[in-house]
């Protein structure tokens, strides 16, 4: 690049390796006549020219017929001003053929033109760019630009209009922007070149809006500063230029009404007459070759293509399409039969009609395997003989199953007609039912070529999803911004966990657009987006509320009002989710990851509760495994699903139902090998893949496992006074030696959180805590229990075990102090609005 | 003003690419026509039976049942013919028409230049003769 703009600065003669081949493009005729009178103006004139020119046609034919007829009623037509008609025969014909000319020549000059060649590279331009060139006079020279005049034309071209709306902004600020700005140049080869780089890096020849706006947020850092102060960044600029500009290039290329693309989308006559009846099969199926296809075709015309190539080499061939539903099958289906459609497919594919087999009708119309087979062989008979038939089949792994459970193999029916020329079929099935039953059929694998779809890269998601955003707001009244797509196709990828990608973003679209949400005009805002999946599934997006805010700086505080002591665990759980919550963490992990190494009852199990009810608003958003239930091979099927019966696991029914909570694996070190093996991956990578080969996200879960693994070390050194963190490194060797937990897997965890053993004021405490949830309880029934230090003493003593902590502590208080009281209640010694206080007696023999 | 100059461009665009853009459209009209009647295929299975409906042989011979599907068959094949006949004749007729009026479009094309302003003054002319 920089070898071409010395070419410019040094001399004249070099300037043969990049060059301004026209400066009057064909595109300038377009803008020409545009400025001249708008296409709105022009299009209304036509119309009424039009009108004008049917109505003194047939007056002509009236009155001339009228004066043949000899007839009072008909006399008036004799003296009629014949001149008078022909004056506006001629005025409206000839307005209305020279509007019809300027049409054609306006749309046949709209193609992007060659501008700009470098070397063997030619760049074009489009329609948007040529206004601003034409109103700048850009390519008369290669003098400086004159940036604010350049601002001004790109404002009056209206098109960076749209593409502020599409971001957010208002062009009122943007024309505001260039009445305030000072001015300056700009080098005009640097321009050039930086359109050329631009366009290069993103592999296409065209210079549109979206370069002009790319390389103008670059060298003009007052316009860098006015977009920054809007919170749009280049490559949200560059991106809805690009939108808006697709946009316009798909309503541009409508007008091009004789082009053979246009033309085809008509659907034609006479294409059966060649063909047979197939009376019973459309009985059966809908013909989709003459429906419209889905709009982002785009993103699958490689399998299309391999589709149409596969089918129009041999007679013989049939597809099986494998994919995951929502993922692009129908796509790919509406994509060849749009190329059928329009024509535009190879020859011996022409007047090919492609009808969808309607499964639940042929199984709702047959109860018995007869019924069925009869009926099959009827459709496929008739299919052939019809001659023109591409049978589509969805779910041929469903078909085979219902078909198997009325005793009959519908492969083998069917097998007859696919090997043979004169019909073909295009069957689908997802991943789970080709890999568990069609794939292990040689009938099927010799039947039908497999075309296993890909997942579409991400960067076409946003493609895809943008043409979708199209569609919807044809049919309801809201906009969305760039910036609300992307999220869109953030949060869906993230927190929704049912479908595939981008299904699941296109249903979002969806629902957003006809929820209600957007109060405010018409847009669609990140924000809105947002909020709208804060109500569908909890999780807390966007910046963190006032209330949140001081929960999250306050945890440790709020913590320690359920949970006694452990000081170090609280700390770091803590910390990991103000990390989380101001945007630091991994976001391919989980939201954090413990491991709880401790004895029972000293709190581990109720840090997740407490935190699962503080921070994820109420302890049903934890859900608990107990691990020991989870042994062998057996007990990895049970967490994961099972292959051969179909049984989805619990862990991947679990994580569906609660995308966002914490999930907590009680006595880890118990559960088998395997699962060990599968924890490493979902605490690296955020996700597992269960049974069926689909991947369960846990990106949005905070993990917590717990163990007793090692705490008789913990008790030991914690008795002979030894240092938490000291505890902590001598606990995990042990653990480690013990083979109890691998290096890799404890090296995954965010943090392994020794719990100490609670003494005997830390009992206290518990009992305190206990009690006075107990007293809550009471309150509710309007009394009220006085907690006397005697009772805390005695609880403290009774609720605790050496080997379970105090975890018996809540039991001996429901067995005995609640167990008193409850006896009073029923006597009815203790009644609404009574004070109760235990004597000492009653606590003694407690 | 700059823009009244494209008046001018309009002028050397008809005798230049505006000749070739025509006559790309209307060649895609006729392809579009061909297509639209499927003139092909009509062609290709002109003397084929009527959506391709036919009596099939059956076992043995029998004379009778012979020619009782033979006369069947003709009949189909006759009807088949017919059909694709009148609309391949729709087709020729719809050609002709295309042919026709796109020729004389061409024509008011070429000359739009000089005939549409001399027959919107003349309008305005014979306008204001039948008014005063």
């Amino acid at each position: 690049m920089s070898k071409i703009t010395d070419l410019f600065k040094n001399t004249v003669k070099d300037m043969d390796q990049l060059c301004i081949k026209t400066a009057q493009p064909d595109l300038f005729g377009a803008v020409k006549l545009d400025r001249l009178v708008t296409r709105r103006i022009r299009i209304l004139f036509l119309r009424i020219s039009l009108v004008v020119f049917i109505f003194s046609l047939a007056a002509y034919v009236f009155f001339q017929a009228a004066r043949t007829i000899p007839s009072n009623v008909l006399s008036f037509a004799g003296d009629f001003n014949f001149l008078l008609l022909y004056a506006f025969l001629l005025i409206s014909g000839s307005v209305l053929s020279a509007l019809l000319f300027a049409e054609f020549f306006y749309t046949s000059s709209l193609k992007p033109n060659i501008v700009f060649i470098k070397e063997d590279l030619a760049f074009k331009i489009n329609f948007d760019v040529a206004y601003i060139f034409y109103s700048t006079g850009f390519l008369l020279g290669f003098s400086d630009i004159d940036v604010k005049k350049f601002h001004r034309a790109i404002f009056d071209g209206g098109v960076f209009n749209f593409v502020l709306l599409r971001l957010g902004a208002s062009p009122d600020d943007y024309s505001d922007f260039i009445s305030r700005s000072g001015g300056g140049t700009l080098g005009k080869v640097d321009f050039i070149e930086a359109l050329m780089a631009s366009c290069l890096e993103s592999d296409k020849n065209i210079i549109g809006i979206s370069e002009i706006a790319g390389v103008l947020y670059e060298k003009d850092k007052t316009f860098e500063k006015f977009l920054f102060d809007l919170k749009i960044n280049k490559k949200d600029l560059i991106g809805a230029a690009s939108w808006v500009s697709n946009i316009l290039g798909t309503q541009r290329a409508e007008l091009f009404v004789w082009e053979k693309g246009h033309l085809s989308r008509i659907p034609g006559m006479a294409k059966d007459l060649g063909f047979g009846y197939t009376f019973e099969l459309d009985k059966y199926s809908v013909d989709i070759t003459g429906r419209s296809a889905p709009a982002h075709l785009g993103t699958r015309r490689k399998e299309i293509f391999a589709i149409e190539d596969a089918l129009s080499k041999s007679g013989k061939a049939n597809i099986l399409l494998v994919a995951d539903e929502g993922s692009g099958k129908h796509t790919v289906i509406e994509g060849v039969a749009k190329m059928i459609r329009e024509g535009k497919i190879a020859p011996s594919m022409e007047h090919k009609r492609m009808v969808l087999l309607d499964i639940a009708s042929i199984a709702a119309s047959t109860k018995s395997k007869g019924n069925f087979e009869g009926l099959i062989i009827k459709i496929m008979n008739e299919a052939v003989s019809a001659g023109n038939i591409i049978l589509v089949m969805e779910d041929l792994n469903y078909l085979v199953k219902s078909a198997y459970e009325l005793g009959s193999d519908f492969i083998s029916l069917i097998e007859p007609y696919l090997a043979g020329a004169r019909i073909q079929a295009i069957a689908t099935s997802d991943q789970i039912g080709f890999h568990k039953s069609l794939s292990r059929s040689g009938k099927v694998t010799k039947l039908f070529e497999t075309v296993e779809l890909e997942e579409v890269a991400e960067e076409k998601n946003l493609l895809i999803i943008e043409e979708v955003a199209e569609d919807i707001e044809r049919t309801s009244d809201k906009m969305f911004t760039y910036q609300a797509l992307k999220k869109v196709l953030e949060v869906a990828d993230r927190y929704v966990v049912e479908g595939v990608m981008p299904e699941k973003a296109v249903n979002l679209l969806d629902e957003l657009a006809y929820s209600g949400l957007s109060g405010e005009g018409k847009m669609i805002l990140v924000g809105d987006v947002e909020t709208f999946i804060t109500r569908k599934t909890n999780i807390p997006l966007g910046a963190a509320e006032e209330e949140e805010k001081d929960l999250l700086l306050n945890l440790e505080k709020y913590l320690h009002e359920r949970i006694v002591a452990q000081e170090e665990a609280i700390r770091v759980i803590s910390e990991s989710l103000r990390r989380t919550r101001a945007g630091l963490r991994d976001k391919n992990k989980p939201i954090g990851s413990f491991l709880f190494l401790g004895p029972t009852g000293v709190g581990k199990t109720e840090t997740a509760k407490a935190l699962a009810d503080l921070y994820f608003k109420g302890e049903e958003a934890m859900v608990r495994f107990d691990m020991s239930e989870f042994q062998g091979e057996e007990g990895f099927k049970k967490l994961i699903g099972s292959f051969e019966t179909g049984e989805p696991g619990i862990l991947s029914t679990k994580v569906r139902e609660r995308p966002y909570g914490i999930f907590l694996f009680d006595e880890l070190e118990k559960s088998s090998k395997e699962i060990l093996n599968l924890f490493l991956q979902i605490l690296d990578e955020g996700f597992f893949t269960d049974f069926s080969g689909k991947r369960i996200s846990l990106r949005e879960t905070l993990i917590i496992a717990t163990s007793n693994a090692g705490s008789n070390i913990i008790w030991d050194m914690l008795k002979s006074g030894s240092d938490i963190s000291q505890v902590r490194e001598k606990v995990i060797d042990a653990v480690r030696q013990e083979g109890k937990f691998s290096p890799e897997l404890l090296n995954r965890f965010d943090a392994v959180v020794i719990y100490k053993s609670l003494g005997p004021a830390e009992l206290v405490k518990v009992a305190t805590l206990m009690l006075g949830e107990f007293v809550g309880k009471l309150k509710k029934q309007d009394i009220t229990l006085e907690i006397t230090e005697a009772l805390i003493n005695k609880v403290a003593k009774i609720g605790y075990n050496p080997v379970m902590g105090a975890r018996p502590m809540r039991r001996a208080i429901a067995d005995k102090v609640e167990g008193i009281i409850a006896k009073k209640i029923l006597k009815g010694d203790l009644k609404r609005g009574d004070v109760f206080k235990f004597t000492d007696e009653e606590v003694n023999n407690l | 003003m700059a823009s009244l100059y494209v008046l001018v461009e309009y002028v050397f665009w008809v005798y230049s690419y505006g000749i070739r853009e025509y006559f790309r459209a209307w060649m895609n009209y006729h392809w579009f026509l061909f297509h639209f009647f499927s003139v092909g295929v009509l062609l290709k299975s002109l003397f084929a039976p009527f959506h391709r409906l036919q009596e099939k042989a059956g076992r043995g011979l029998d004379i009778e049942r012979f020619f009782e599907r033979l006369v069947v068959n003709i009949m189909m094949r006759v009807v088949g013919f017919v059909v694709r006949v009148a609309v391949l004749t729709v087709a020729l007729i719809s050609e002709v028409f295309l042919f026709v009026a796109g020729g004389a479009l061409f024509v008011l094309f070429l000359s739009s230049p000089v005939v549409l302003p001399v027959a919107f003054i003349a309008g305005f002319d014979l306008l204001f003769i039948s008014i005063l």
